[in-house]
């Protein structure tokens, strides 16, 4: 040191900043981990929600992006890696029935065990789960291991070359499936503060919300999010305002001057056009922010269920919505959806379940009988409408002079009448028990009751009691308005009595879609779909009365097709009966009454 | 090798004994009298104090902001104003702050070479390199005070607003301060090879701008990898050695990830240690430079 300062000094600096070198090495290393180990769980939770993990794309699109490709590499060698993990429910791919890979059941239900602050969103979240800690530290090991290597290089590199359709937390490229330009370096653009950026632009969103200038908000909420795409409530006061205050002040558009749009497979309006641009806002924040249950809360009830009743997207947003740290009331509007679809048995299982986990819970009491009644309503009508086609078919044997046949076929119908009034008295108990028993009543368990008894007067020929009872009804309850209201104007129709002002308006407007769609045929994916308006239904264009599987918003078969074919929705977001041709199978798609949309 | 690099154990316990010595060494040679003289005085500079109160307004003013925002028609969350509250607050802290540490460690040296109390300090039986460290560690504590006292000011904002411990805050502000730790030692070195506080005070906000575009390096790195010419690959060569050796203060962007995450999607916290690691050893390169430059100083 004495003999030599300068260079025993000039040594010991280039060792600190060999050593500090080496060190930013490991942090970068570290930080790529971390961006790849979100990625896997990005990744994973769009191939479970959206049935892809990249958007579709085509042609030389497709072929540049790599995700599917790196992502079972990886896959392949979490079989090995990862330990045993047992298949619980919903961890089975609905398209194939197969078990999702082991890297997708761990990725399910993951919990950050580490630098978690409860409550931080304002309410208290439920607890991270031990055992789902124990899972994520699995899976960042794993990430971060010596035999994913080659992989996490490969991922660096896609994604500095824009060649990852998925962008997850943190990545900092946002929104590039979309945007190929959009610039890598954004996060430098701003010397580390583009989150206060984002926040200074958002106050820009709140204050054209308050002078009414709505076409500047939607720019300026996607810069928000393009600048931190991590702004989870950006995401989600931006598909309010979309969905909800956008729309305030637009009427709503007569059914025959909707447009069908086979992307989004709906028929759209001004307001259905924004309900979905609220949609894709929403899932743009899934697809940053995979873990956060108030995106899939968001885009399943508020979006979907309420505005665009459609609660088949629901049940698959809310579903997903329960696997991450969540909130009680989501799994309470979750089974309110599969009600909404149908699928009492579920919905009856949830509420039981969510009963145990919540002891006396007040709504849970309720929706159990509910569901309970609804299961033996619905196999009430399906007795009923065999009954009657026997008792059809019993005529006919009777005119051919088959009286025997025709008496056999009258018994069976009555044994099925019989089981039917069972059934019926069954329910009509559990309603009315529900009624009794809540303070103030059980506004649904008097609809039912109501509309049950209003069938029964309609069936005995006492159509004219029937409808009184439905209009005071329907005025009484509030949500059972429209059921109410279709089930008037179907009676009046059925004894030929006239109908009011508006619901000759209703059916004039029917008679008018019906029109428009009769004469102009759609084209779906290539497809050509004609709609018979004497059947109500749409039809692909080849269909010659060949067998067909019928399909309806409850059935399992439904949900797995959907994944595995999402063209699927396109077929039947045209109408609420379909019939459609897939890989040589002909379906039929009914979208039966939903029973009670809650 | 990389992975060898990235991820041994041993040499994550071969960083933990250095930095030990370090520290130790730190406690062991510094001259806590200079320290603390260097902390006396730093307090007493109005420069510091006026960008002391400026982030004292930056942070209650935040809360004014989102206020008015919620007036105006009561629609915004309540997340969204604590989440601006963050940014605002983070954001101050990090331009004041490293204005701070910058302005602080940019003067001490010179201030005294040009009242002339460095040579009545050097006098003593004082080296020089105790001496420098101990206005270094002075210039630390002031750093360190200044942030936990604008930390605290945040931590109040943010109870105000929601009365939760903001304990991830407490993460966030420690991580600022290895950042301010790096600009602060190459800051003052460049510092001891000056007579005036203005070059190292340019310098030092060239280094905390540069030590947030090293990224850029990479870009520069790829694209000599893709082209034939000589000249783009040398220059290529020189980005790469450079984007390796330089601080890249991108890396602390931890602290405001840390902050805006939700519950359930926190970064991993091993990067915490590892970037206190990385903090300490750019500063020590920092001091031996500093060092380096003011033992060749005649004085």
């Amino acid at each position: 040191m004495k003999r030599f300062p300068n260079l025993v000094l000039a040594v010991l600096a280039v060792i600190a900043l060999a050593l500090g070198a080496l060190q930013g090495y490991r942090v970068r290393n570290l930080r790529e981990a971390d961006a790849f180990y979100r990625w896997l769980v990005t990744a994973s939770t769009q191939l479970r929600v959206f049935g892809t993990i990249t958007p579709e794309l085509e042609g030389e699109e497709a072929e540049k992006f790599m995700d599917r490709d790196l992502f079972d590499r990886v896959v392949a060698k979490a079989d090995q890696a990862l330990p045993d993990t047992p298949v619980l429910d919903g961890d089975v791919d609905d398209a194939t029935g197969a078990p999702y890979p082991k890297l997708v059941r761990y990725t399910r239900t993951l919990s950050t065990g580490s630098l978690t602050e409860e409550g931080e969103s304002g309410t208290a979240a439920v607890a991270a789960n031990p055992e789902q800690v124990k899972k994520d530290a699995e899976v960042w090991r794993f990430a971060r291991s010596a035999s994913l290597a080659p992989e996490r290089a490969d991922f660096v590199r896609f994604r500095r070359d824009k060649r990852l359709a998925t962008a997850g937390t943190q990545i900092g490229v946002a929104d590039i499936y979309k945007n190929q330009e959009a610039p890598v370096s954004i996060g430098q653009m701003f010397l580390g503060f583009r989150k206060l950026a984002a926040g200074l632009v958002w106050i820009q969103v709140d204050e054209a919300f308050h002078k009414g200038e709505m076409q500047r908000m939607v720019p300026l909420m996607r810069t928000t999010v393009l600048l931190d795409p991590n702004f989870v409530d950006a995401y989600l006061i931006g598909a309010w305002h979309l969905a909800y205050n956008l729309t305030a002040q637009m009427s709503d558009t007569p059914g025959y001057l909707k447009e069908y749009v086979p992307e989004l497979g709906a028929w759209v309006g001004n307001k259905e056009r924004a309900y979905y641009a609220a949609a894709n806002f929403l899932k743009d924040g899934i697809r940053n922010n995979p873990r956060d249950y108030r995106l899939y809360f968001d885009l399943g009830y508020a979006v979907y269920a309420e505005k665009l009743n459609d609660h088949m997207n629901a049940v698959t947003y809310l579903t997903e919505a329960t696997k991450q740290r969540h909130e009680s009331w989501v799994r309470r509007m979750l089974y309110h959806s599969l009600q909404a679809t149908g699928q009492f048995e579920e919905a009856r299982a949830g509420w039981e379940d969510y009963l145990r986990a919540n002891p006396g819970h007040a709504v849970a009491q309720r929706m159990i009988p509910t569901n309970t009644a609804l299961t033996k309503e619905r196999d009430a009508e399906a007795l009923g409408a065999q009954a009657r086609r026997l008792l059809t078919q019993a005529g006919q044997a009777r005119a051919d002079g088959q009286e025997a046949q025709a008496a056999e076929l009258e018994r069976q119908a009555q044994e099925l009448t019989k089981q039917r009034d069972a059934l019926q008295a069954e329910a009509r108990a559990i309603y009315t028990d529900l009624n009794a028993n809540t303070a103030g009543g059980d506004e649904f368990a008097q609809a039912r009751l109501w509309r049950m008894q209003a069938l029964e007067l309609h069936e005995q020929g006492r159509t004219l009691e029937a409808l009184a009872l439905l209009r005071q009804a329907r005025m009484e309850v509030a949500r059972f308005f429209q059921e109410a209201s279709d089930l008037i104007i179907q009676m009046c129709i059925e004894a030929d009595l006239p109908l009011n002002l508006s619901e000759r308006k209703r059916i004039l407007e029917i008679e008018r879609m019906k029109e428009a769609w009769t004469a102009k045929p759609v084209e779906v994916a290539g497809r050509r779909f004609d709609f018979d308006a004497a059947q109500d239904a749409w039809r692909q264009a080849d269909y010659a009365d060949q067998e067909t599987i019928a399909l309806t918003p409850a059935a399992k078969d439904l949900a797995a097709l959907r994944k595995d074919r999402p063209v699927i929705d396109q077929f039947i977001g045209l109408g609420d009966n379909v019939v459609f041709e897939l890989d040589g199978q002909w379906y039929e798609f009914h979208r039966r009454s939903l029973l009670g949309n809650t | 090798m990389s992975i060898w690099l990235a991820s041994n154990p041993w040499l994550t316990v071969l960083y933990g004994v250095i930095v030990l010595a370090i520290l130790a060494a730190v406690a062991w040679f510094t001259p806590w009298s200079i320290a603390l003289f260097t902390f006396r005085e730093g307090l007493r500079k109005k420069t510091l104090i006026g960008f002391l109160i400026l982030s004292i307004l930056v942070i209650f003013g935040s809360m004014f902001m989102t206020a008015m925002m919620y007036d105006t028609g009561g629609t915004v969350a309540t997340d969204v104003d604590v989440k601006l509250i963050k940014d605002i607050c983070i954001t101050a802290i990090s331009i004041f702050g490293v204005l701070i540490a910058i302005f602080i460690s940019a003067s001490v040296v010179p201030t005294e070479i040009e009242n002339k109390v460095v040579y009545t300090v050097l006098s003593k039986p004082v080296r020089r390199f105790q001496y420098l460290l101990g206005k270094f560690v002075g210039v630390q504590i002031i750093v360190a005070v200044n942030l936990l006292l604008m930390g605290v000011l945040f931590s109040i904002a943010l109870y105000i607003k929601e009365p939760i411990f903001p304990r991830m805050l407490l993460y966030a502000i420690f991580l600022t301060y290895f950042e301010f730790l790096i600009v602060s030692a190459f800051t003052f070195a460049v510092a001891a090879a000056s007579t005036s506080a203005v070059l190292p005070t340019i310098a030092g906000l060239f280094i905390y701008i540069t030590g947030n575009l090293t990224q850029y390096l990479e870009s520069v790195v790829n694209r000599s990898e893709a082209s034939e010419s000589a000249v783009d690959k040398t220059l290529g060569g020189l980005a790469w050695v450079l984007r390796n050796t330089l601080p890249d203060l991108q890396y602390f962007s931890l602290k405001t990830q840390i902050l805006s995450l939700q519950i359930n999607d926190t970064p991993k916290d091993i990067q915490i240690p590892n970037l206190v690691v990385y903090g300490i050893l750019y500063a020590l390169a920092g001091y031996i430079i500093a060092y380096w430059v003011f033992r060749r100083k005649e004085l």
